[in-house]
């Protein structure tokens, strides 16, 4: 049984959008007569979906959305309107509701609009109970040089990885950041052979040399090959180019005071603070990361870290 | 204030705030190089002696921001401008710490304590390799 909770100042509306809910079965229909008996129901009962009327003393619609958006995010709430609100309407996904229906039309789309949004989060939730379930996540890809495509793996990656539980989100935020480096470098130092030094000088001709191996022979036909496997003890992330490869030793220490004012070179340091091992292989077109379950990320700092706000 | 996607700047006198608002993955995007070129525009005006970068709609980032933050730093020496950051995440602190870029510009929780913190001698200027950072 869904619980619906209707958030109404005037009786008159608690009573007629409870009606109209009420004949559905399935669900199960709660009152609150203003924003702040909402927020204690809701921490108290954890409703399945909220519906609020805008204007309401003490708290308002507008101000119960942004409360619950913050403090209940997997609670969808639904705003009712009045006329001439539409711009309201607008505030109020921006601020996060799941969507709005005007008081007008009440009759023709509160219980759709109820129905589909409870589907949704009902679909959402079994998603989530189901990744709660993932022991191992092993998969690879095999990527053009888009590098619009960068923060749609990492992201994929993040999921996993938090869902396996190899490390809570501070860490992953980490092993993210170390994977994005090791993707842009593959892509952008192997694949299309781009120098740091190209990087820091003219923009307009970094951008040209870019389109250009985007579009040429050999660069554009090379390939990213991407193996990731997670667990709840380790991550594996191997990462390999089609371009010559290059000698990591060779690349200058970014902390050397000498080196402090390069605009580049900063992402193997990045790579090899966030992770717990990084190994190239001989030829240097293939990196192979390993993330260990439990380790801290922040134990890698040097002496001269700033601290945590 | 201007309106941009990528960077929003704002004016505070003689000094510029900038604001990334997304953690662009390449300058050379070309929009983001577009915006790119109009906030570099704006700080090589005389008017503008100092510089604040909010990181604060970055909840982290890589090397191509520390990339974007050391051609503000150049820019900014260069003129003999002074150059500060603030509402920074925890990671993005973590990730200046490494680089030791907190050895080059001050580390502030607020725009406004970066502003005013501009208007002093900046003590990293004259000791930049003793990793001192300001703020928490």
């Amino acid at each position: 049984m869904a619980i619906v909770l209707v958030v109404d100042d005037s009786a008159v509306d608690r009573r007629l959008v409870g009606g109209m809910l009420a004949k559905v079965p399935g669900l199960a229909v709660q009152f609150a007569a203003d924003g702040r008996e909402a927020l204690a129901f809701i921490e108290a009962e954890s409703p399945d979906l909220v519906i609020t009327d805008l204007v309401m003393p003490q708290l308002d619609g507008l101000e119960l959305v942004s409360a619950v958006v913050d403090r209940f995010p997997q609670i969808p709430i639904i705003l009712m309107t009045g006329k001439g609100s539409e711009e309201i309407a607008v505030a109020a996904l921006r601020a996060g509701a799941a969507s709005y229906v005007p008081k007008t039309a009440l009759n023709q789309l509160l219980v759709e609009t109820a129905l589909d949004i409870l589907a949704m989060t009902q679909d959402r939730k079994s998603c989530q109970r189901l990744m709660e379930c993932l022991g191992t996540g092993e998969f690879a890809f095999t990527l053009g040089n888009d590098a619009d495509l960068i923060p749609s793996l990492v992201s994929y990656v993040q999921n996993i990885a938090l869902s396996v539980g190899l490390c809570d989100e501070t860490d992953c935020v980490r092993v993210c950041i170390a994977l994005e480096e090791a993707l842009r470098n593959a892509m952008f130092h192997g694949n299309l052979e781009i120098s740091s030094e190209v990087r820091e000088g003219d923009p307009d001709r970094y951008s040209e040399m870019l389109s250009a191996r985007l579009a040429s022979d050999p660069w554009r036909h090379r390939r990213l090959h991407v193996q990731v496997r997670v667990t709840r003890k380790t991550g594996k992330f191997v990462i390999r180019d089609e371009g010559p490869g290059f000698d990591p030793e060779t690349l200058p220490d970014p902390t050397d005071p000498a080196n402090l004012e390069k605009v580049s070179g900063r992402g193997l340091l990045l790579m090899r603070t966030f992770m717990d091992e990084v190994r190239f292989n001989s030829s240097g077109n293939e990196v192979t990361m390993i993330k260990n379950a439990g380790a801290n990320g922040s134990g890698h700092l040097p002496n001269n870290a700033g601290p945590a706000s | 204030m201007s309106e941009q996607k990528f960077v929003r700047m704002e004016e505070r006198g003689d000094a510029l705030v900038v604001s990334p608002l997304m953690a662009f993955g390449n300058l050379v995007d070309p929009e983001v190089a577009r915006e790119w070129k109009l906030v570099l525009d704006r700080l090589d005006s005389p008017t503008f002696k100092r510089l604040v970068v909010d990181l604060g709609e970055l909840p982290y980032f890589g090397s191509t921001v520390l990339d974007w933050l050391v051609q503000l730093w150049n820019r900014m020496k260069a003129k003999g401008g002074t150059m500060a950051a603030c509402n920074i995440s925890r990671v993005g602190r973590e990730v200046l710490g490494l680089a030791r870029l907190d050895t080059l510009w001050r580390l502030f929780n607020t725009r406004d304590e970066a502003l005013a913190a501009l208007r002093t001698p900046d003590p990293l200027q004259s000791s930049p390799s003793q990793g001192q950072t300001s703020g928490s």
